[in-house]
């Protein structure tokens, strides 16, 4: 007996030397870091809003913005996964002061850029198997001045490098909101016409220039600010000629580009 | 005999294995119930003994002078248990100029134990790290690539940290010699080239075949979310089943540490006597993100262990 007792014992010490009672399992843990949607030029911050949602694969609609800026829906059987839906909401600003306005629509309501992705898990998502709708909404002080019967939707096509309008739209201007359909994603403006009262230029300018950037009253066209628009101000308007670049001097209409209209206000004032 | 004995070793060695071949998985070991061979009732003056090892001495050990050994009930009489996911994905983050925090589960860590000795269920991870593909510098050779995880022992580093391979002397792979600097800044000079050679910090730099010449130059930035910005929060304690009276769930702490791995922080706690049965919980957790971080795949691995 005492033999069968010493057998058990030594079979459950071996079971012991095999059986550890340390159990461990590893998880792999991981984030990604997509490159940067804010890019600091001049102290000012680009895009100056992101908001971010994510639609399942039954699709589903949301609004980003507050006020209400974009509705984006997407209708059942267009996503087939989830994904990660980004909004970024830009300026007319240097970054993107490069893309020409669309001919005829040179206004971009809310003056706002409206930078569109989607990511499925780590894959960015530009095109979809359906269509889906995309519903700009604006306020009636967001259209002051402009021609609300001739507000249209543009995308902008990388591979023109041009705005392209969506033809396929419905403007309600009772409600305020244009909706447009269509299957991909890129860079959307809003665009509109100025109203024939609105495009009245001043003869005069109240700006901070100089002298530790006391406003003062200048005349359109006088680059140089020496109170006259001369030969001097059409060599500064010939320097900066073609320049897209914000600021830019001799830029007299504000359309963040150096051109023949410019140098129409400037003849028009010549002294 | 001498026919006997050698089959009786064979028997010992091989009927344990043969136990546990059937008893365990990768996550657990049955210690219990079907081993009885041999069984029957054994009594002495002292203690008796009826059939399963398990059952004599976990449970029905009678004698006024015979405890059952407590190592045996730590190894033989619990059904242990820890399952968790393979896989847990962090919020995606874009590259910012200011700091950002990352949020991400471990859901359904699962403790399932049948024994009364208690235990613990404990979290450790390495540093989350990325590193960058190769970017050529100099020269017209894209044949050079960098392998490995890196270990995230050079801390966050301002720019990013970054592994540079400079050829000093000309040649084949095995003949061309190079210098390497590592994202501290420390150089080290005279080493030769090969299909494989290891720098530091886990990263090897891979030649490719072909001639290399002075002044071939390659880097790879690195960049590390360290552990020590990681607060892991554990959530209450979900009773699928047992008499959890005694399981009581870890405190929200940043993991701390100096190594590759952290400190081992407390996720749940099961008392002796009172803590049998199945147990969930979910591993809320916060990470850091420095600002003007290197962009790509963060990853670090994370290992819950239950002792």
């Amino acid at each position: 007996m005492q033999l069968l007792q010493l057998f058990k014992f030594f079979l459950l010490f071996i079971l012991c030397f095999f059986a550890s009672s340390v159990y461990a399992q590893t998880t792999e843990m991981s984030l990604s870091v997509q490159p940067s949607f804010f890019i600091n030029i001049g102290g000012g911050i680009y895009p100056f809003s992101i908001e971010s949602y994510q639609f399942g694969p039954g699709g589903g609609e949301h609004t980003f913005g507050n006020p209400a800026a974009v509705n984006v829906n997407f209708p059942a059987g267009v996503l087939t996964s989830t994904i990660d839906f980004f909004v970024s909401f830009y300026r007319k600003s240097p970054l993107i002061n490069y893309r020409p306005s669309p001919s005829g629509r040179a206004e971009l309501i809310r003056d706002t850029f409206y930078d569109l992705r989607a990511y499925e898990g780590l894959v960015q998502k530009s095109s979809f198997g359906g269509n889906f709708s995309l519903r700009f909404y604006y306020s009636d002080s967001d259209i002051d001045g402009y021609d609300e019967e001739e507000i249209r939707v543009y995308y902008w096509s990388t591979s023109s490098g041009e705005w392209v309008m969506i033809s396929d739209y419905v403007l309600d201007q009772e409600n305020n909101y244009i909706t447009v359909s269509l299957n991909h994603l890129t860079l959307f403006g809003v665009f509109s016409r100025r109203t024939v009262e609105s495009v009245v230029t001043p003869t005069t300018e109240t700006v901070s220039r100089g002298n530790g950037g006391v406003l003062q009253e200048i005349k359109k066209g006088d680059v140089n600010n020496d109170g006259k628009v001369d030969i001097f101000d059409f060599n500064m308007l010939m320097v900066n000629w073609g320049d897209h670049s914000h600021l830019v001097l001799a830029d007299f209409n504000k359309d963040y580009r150096v051109d023949i209209f410019d140098f129409n206000i400037l003849i028009r004032h010549w002294t | 005999m001498r026919l006997i004995f050698p089959f009786f070793l064979l028997a010992v060695f091989l009927f344990p294995a043969t136990v546990l071949c059937r008893m365990n998985s990768t996550n657990y070991v049955v210690e219990s119930d079907s081993f009885n061979a041999g069984g029957g009732t054994s009594t002495s003056t002292n203690y008796v003994l009826v059939d399963a090892f398990g059952e004599i001495v976990a449970d029905t050990s009678t004698s006024t002078n015979y405890q059952g050994p407590p190592w045996i009930d730590n190894f033989l009489f619990r059904y242990l248990n820890i399952s968790t996911p393979s896989f847990a994905l962090f919020s995606q983050k874009n590259v910012s100029s200011f700091a950002q925090t990352s949020i991400g589960t471990i859901s359904n860590v699962e403790v399932v134990d049948d024994g009364t000795v208690g235990w613990s269920v404990t979290f450790n991870t390495t540093h989350f790290t990325a590193t960058s593909t190769v970017r050529k510098l100099a020269g017209d050779n894209n044949t050079v690539s960098f392998a490995g995880v890196y270990d995230g022992l050079d801390g966050v580093l301002n720019p990013n940290g970054t592994f540079v391979v400079e050829i000093t002397t000309g040649g084949t792979v095995g003949n061309a010699v190079f210098s390497w600097t590592d994202p501290a800044g420390n150089t080290e000079t005279g080493s030769t080239t090969a299909s494989s050679v290891s720098l530091s910090n886990g990263i090897s730099v891979n030649f490719g075949a072909t001639t290399y010449v002075v002044d071939d130059e390659w880097s790879a930035n690195v960049d590390v979310f360290p552990y020590t910005g990681l607060t892991v929060t554990p959530s209450s304690i979900t009773e699928v089943s047992g008499d959890g009276g005694g399981v009581s769930a870890g405190a929200e702490e940043i993991l701390t540490g100096s190594g590759t791995i952290s400190d081992s922080k407390t996720l749940m706690t099961g008392a002796a006597n009172n803590s049998t049965g199945t147990y969930q919980q979910d591993e809320a957790m916060e990470l850091n993100i420095h600002p003007n971080s290197l962009e790509g795949n963060f990853s670090a691995d994370a290992t819950i262990t239950i002792i």
